[in-house]
């Protein structure tokens, strides 16, 4: 059964959010970690950039695919996760922290009530 | 274990051929030929004796297993049996020593052997006209696209017609080669066989889309029963049809694909007519379209004029050339003896049996493991292993077994619609016996999966090794010594 | 039958055992107004030794580089071929394997594709090389591909002085992606380099050069370097005929991005056009983007060194429309005899032969230049082929069927078809398969059709 933090939301292509006054800090969830498996690269170009919510913000590869993670919000990216460069695997380790991927300047803050809270996630993802 | 690198044999004074050169020509100074910083001592390449290459490629090969080696059920890849006639008379001088760039009367044998040989596919695809130009099937379907956006060009629908339909159990290639020249994808939905949904198709449909591209016997191995609807529907659209030959081995002499209303065909050398893998290529991939199409494909063309056979580039709205000149010749050669060698009798004497062969080993495997579709296969068959889930068992687990009894896997994980697929093509070229062995083997694995999973788990135990860590090898990237 | 080892009897059997009813009955499941009843209208069959002669008569009515002097080039080489090579490639083990997608069973194909990977990186300085594509042209093409979607950029400037080949199919990629094209104008037969000023722009994704180029010069691209880099723009070198590395080292490998090309050259018979090698070597930081596959080292589950395919998430069948290339082939069988070519000819070996092809060259061509009336037009450093202008009034045409009657060949292209301002011209080209009683047969016959 795959972690699921409470306080973050959720989208349904599972990413996480943070929301952190007018920024927030993106990451995927534990359930996309495991399905995805041993992480092996990911693409950290994104910063500086100017994002539209539903924009690919990075490619996260495991071994056997190539998955997209798409920005949950707008705003203009103010960092990626430098760490990921070395060590992708953190996202494996430790999705909800130290395997966050990218810092977002919201640029439209309504754009979070579309998103689900930790609950409806959890139900989401229930197998 | 491997074998020790050439680079790790190298030593100064040692070499593979006769040094110094013999030469009568005076030597060309390269300092004062060329500039100083030009000119090169090292390289960083191997020196070794003969003998020694000869051994390390020798022990190379035996960590390999081909078709020669035994039975090689690799779905989707058609592995028949590569006759050793074609490989010896393609190596004929008469035709290993031409140059592209000779002048054609000089090589009105090869020119005389590709005309004959175009109008041989012609024959057996139904189609009208071919190129014999592309290296490989993926650069088959690239000319293809490449033909379907010139034609919508030429009628000035270029800026609307920017759609391809792609069921969603075909092969990833097929939506990578649109998406190469630009064009969009729409995937179709797929039903429980693997066919064109024709509710969907019909729902998708616009004046947008340009083609859809088609493999048939679908990627499950199932043939497109409502092939003639899914056609009348493009057509009615004014879209084309695309046939990815893949799996023409089943239909040989059976159905054509020119009958079935596709536009524009191509075929793979490679898997339909014989020629050996090679390991991952080359291959050839010829490509057939309709009369009206004839005039987008890329040059040169072959012509015949005053009974001489020329190769020529001006053809107005072709697509224009696609490579280097020439074609993967040798490579056509080995097919167009494989067809001369068969006949009609021979070819659909091979698409029967391998259909036969592909439905034994479902109708004898299915009771073990169940077939991933309900439907008749034709030369392929998809088995899924997803009720070994309990045992900690995959199919990939199944296929390294397989290895320990002797035998190639079969295409794992793929058509991506069945889940744990194993995707089983025995071809025509394998006896009764052999097949038997297999599902001997197979039934034992099933069983072993049940009763002791580590043994597949672990597998395959016998190999000089067995699961490479491919995480560390996509970390710690080492693609070069 | 011959290659279909199931009997009536076979069928009969396997039907009774499946329940079955007929091989028929598996037809069903197609329209039976499509199904093709009659008889495919092919030639009646041929067995092994009709076949035989069959395909000796064909290859009989082809002039060969074995019955004629050959003097041919510009995309395809000849050379000679230690017989190793022939031996070794025709293990079935080898040509009868397919992709090596499982490696306990493929470890001789992938060690013997990352030993052609460290060739062809050690022979062009750069970082990797993936493990084969189709052929120069394409390799080409698809270096244009990734760097214009690489960088979102929709502009490539080529060098005027690609040959022709390259050229066309670069366009007709280009055509369908909507990607701008310019060219670079030639001065003298290499680039004009004042020509690059104002074609090299931000929205620039790279240029595209080949050395040695279409006239057989090597380019001189040290005076381009910092204009490349100032704008971004990524520096292609296309090589068609890379023995040349075994003597030279016409660039800044710490300058250029991509080096990529044909390498028939090595070890692979010239048989008609195909199939040849591509090559695709460059930078690590493009690793991820590059087309085809790539082998790399690893180690298994009780730590024994292991070869497996790798970056596997870049390719087709499971990127999909998103692949960076669609391309799923290697031209694997070619890099492996082009890995014993090399492996057999050494270090020493090429680097000798390199030479060899110099000499030989720059011997004949001196001739041509100081004893017949043929033209040498631009006289600037060569590797082993250079443009020849043939006098007014003669054709080249003419001089291929009189030549071909003095048992020469030359090639088919005129450049003049290519390049107008250049008028009736050749490019021709030596290697160490000719001796010197051909150059002088050569020189005499180029004397006597020209007088």
């Amino acid at each position: 059964m795959s972690e699921v933090k409470k306080g973050y939301i959720y989208t349904e292509t599972d990413e996480w959010v943070k929301v952190d006054g007018n920024e927030v800090l993106i990451g995927i969830t534990d359930y996309a970690q495991h399905h995805l498996g041993d992480i092996v690269f990911v693409e950290i170009t994104a910063e500086g950039k100017t994002i539209k919510k539903g924009d690919v913000l990075t490619t996260i590869e495991s071994v056997k695919s190539a998955n997209d993670v798409f920005s949950p919000v707008s705003g203009k990216v103010l960092a990626m996760n430098t760490k990921l460069e070395e060590d992708s695997g953190l996202i494996n380790k430790d999705p909800y922290n130290e395997g966050w991927i990218a810092r977002i300047q919201l640029a439209n803050p309504e754009e979070l009530s579309t998103l689900m809270q930790d609950e409806d996630y959890h139900q989401y993802r229930k197998e | 274990m491997t074998v020790k690198l050439l680079i790790e044999s190298s030593k100064k004074g040692n070499t593979g051929i006769h040094l110094p050169l013999k030469s009568n020509f005076p030597k060309t100074d390269l300092h004062q030929t060329f500039p100083n910083e030009w000119v090169r001592e090292t390289i960083g390449l191997p020196n070794v004796s003969e003998p020694e290459v000869v051994r390390h490629f020798t022990n190379l090969a035996s960590l390999n297993y081909g078709v020669d080696s035994g039975f090689y059920p690799l779905g989707s890849c058609t592995m028949k049996y590569n006759p050793k006639i074609n490989e010896k008379l393609a190596n004929l001088e008469g035709f290993t020593k031409t140059h592209p760039l000779q002048p054609d009367f000089t090589v009105q044998g090869n020119l005389y052997l590709m005309m004959h040989f175009e109008q041989l596919l012609a024959e057996i695809t139904g189609m009208d006209a071919f190129t014999l130009l592309p290296a490989a099937g993926a650069h088959g379907e690239l000319t293809g696209m490449m033909i379907v956006k010139a034609y919508f060009q030429n009628k000035g629908e270029a800026e609307k017609r920017t759609k391809i339909l792609i069921p969603e159990s075909a092969h990833g290639t097929n939506p990578a080669s649109a998406a190469s020249v630009g064009f969009e994808i729409v995937e179709v939905k797929s039903t429980n066989c693997g066919g064109v949904d024709v509710a969907h198709l019909k729902e998708v449909m616009n004046d947008q889309v340009a083609a859809i591209m088609l493999t048939n016997p679908n990627t499950a191995g199932v043939f497109e029963t409502d092939i003639l609807e899914v056609a009348e529907i493009m057509h009615q659209n004014g879209s084309l049809l695309y046939y990815d030959g893949a799996n023409l081995n089943a239909l040989l002499g059976q159905v054509r694909p020119g009958d079935m209303g596709f536009d524009i065909v191509h075929l793979n050398l490679h898997k339909t007519f014989s020629t050996p893998h090679g390991g991952g290529g080359p291959g050839s991939a010829p490509v057939g379209v309709k009369e009206y199409l004839r005039e987008y494909l890329p040059v040169p063309v072959i012509r015949e004029r005053n009974h001489q056979i020329t190769s020529e580039t001006d053809q107005f709205n072709s697509i224009g050339m696609i490579r280097l000149a020439g074609s993967n010749f040798q490579v056509i050669v080995k097919a167009y003896l494989y067809i001369l060698t068969m006949g009609s009798d021979g070819l659909k004497k091979a698409s029967s049996i391998a259909v036969l062969n592909a439905n034994y080993i479902k109708e004898k495997l299915s009771p073990f493991i169940p077939a991933g579709v309900p439907c008749i296969c034709m030369h392929e068959c998809v088995l899924s292993a997803k009720d070994f889930a309990p045992y900690g068992v995959q199919a990939k687990d199944i296929s390294k077994r397989l290895i320990d009894y002797g035998f190639h896997p079969p295409t794992n994980y793929f058509p991506l619609i069945i889940p744990e697929a194993l995707m089983i093509e025995p071809t025509e070229t394998e006896s009764k016996e052999t097949m038997d062995h297999f599902i001997d083997a197979m039934k034992k694995i099933v069983q072993e999966a049940k009763e002791n999973p580590s043994l597949l788990l672990e597998a395959p135990h016998y190999t000089p090794i067995s699961r490479p860590d491919e995480v560390k090898a996509a970390k710690d990237l080492n693609v070069t010594y | 039958m011959r290659y279909i080892p199931i009997t009536d009897q076979d069928i009969q059997d396997m039907l009774k055992e499946t329940n079955l009813s007929s091989v028929e009955s598996l037809f069903q499941s197609i329209p039976s107004s499509i199904r093709f009843k009659q008889d495919l209208a092919l030639p009646m069959p041929l067995d092994e030794m009709e076949l035989e002669r069959h395909a000796r008569q064909i290859a009989s009515k082809n002039s060969t580089s074995q019955t004629h002097d050959t003097f041919i080039g510009e995309i395809n080489y000849q050379h000679f071929i230690p017989s190793i090579v022939d031996t070794l490639s025709s293990n079935s083990a080898f040509y009868t394997a397919y992709t090596p997608y499982q490696p306990e069973v493929s470890q001789g194909t992938l060690e013997a594709i990352y030993q052609f990977q460290s060739y062809m990186t050690h022979l062009t300085g750069m970082d990797f090389s993936n493990a084969s594509l189709y052929d120069g042209a394409t390799a080409a093409a698809e270096a244009l591909y990734m760097l214009t979607s690489s960088s979102r950029k929709k502009r490539a400037v080529l060098s005027s002085t690609l040959h022709p080949h390259v050229k066309e199919v670069i366009r007709t990629y280009a055509k369908m992606r909507n990607i701008e094209i310019e060219e670079i104008h030639s001065n003298d037969g290499t680039l004009a380099i004042h020509d690059a000023e104002d074609k090299f722009t931000e929205q620039t994704a790279c240029f595209i050069v080949q050395i040695p180029n279409v006239f057989g010069l090597i380019e001189d691209l040290k005076p381009l370097y910092d204009k490349l880099s100032e704008k971004k723009i990524k520096l292609v070198v296309v090589i068609l005929e890379p023995m040349l590395l075994g003597a030279l080292m016409p660039y800044d490998p710490a300058r250029v991005d991509i080096v990529c090309g044909e390498a028939q050259t090595f070890g692979i018979e010239t048989c008609y056009g195909g199939p040849g090698l591509g090559f695709f070597t460059g930078k690590k930081e493009l690793i991820r983007k590059i087309p085809g596959r790539i082998v790399g080292k690893t180690t298994d589950k009780e730590g024994r060194e292991a070869y497996v395919m790798t970056l596997r998430a870049r390719e087709q069948d499971i990127r999909r429309e998103k692949a960076t290339s669609n391309i799923c082939t290697n031209h694997a069988l070619n890099a492996l005899r082009a890995t014993i070519y090399l492996s057999t000819v050494g270090e020493d070996g090429l680097k000798a032969i390199a030479r060899e092809n110099i000499n030989i060259s720059h011997y004949a061509i001196d001739r041509i230049e100081k004893e017949t009336p043929c033209q040498i037009p631009y006289k600037k450093p060569y590797f082993n082929e250079i443009l020849v202008k043939i006098p007014t009034p003669h054709t080249h045409q003419e001089m291929i069927k009189k030549l071909y009657e003095k048992n020469i060949l030359i090639s088919k292209n005129n450049m003049g078809r290519f390049f107008p301002y250049l008028g009736e011209s050749f490019v021709i080209s030596f290697s160490e398969i000719h001796q010197i009683s051909q150059i002088d047969n050569l020189i005499l016959a180029l004397k006597e059709v020209l007088s």
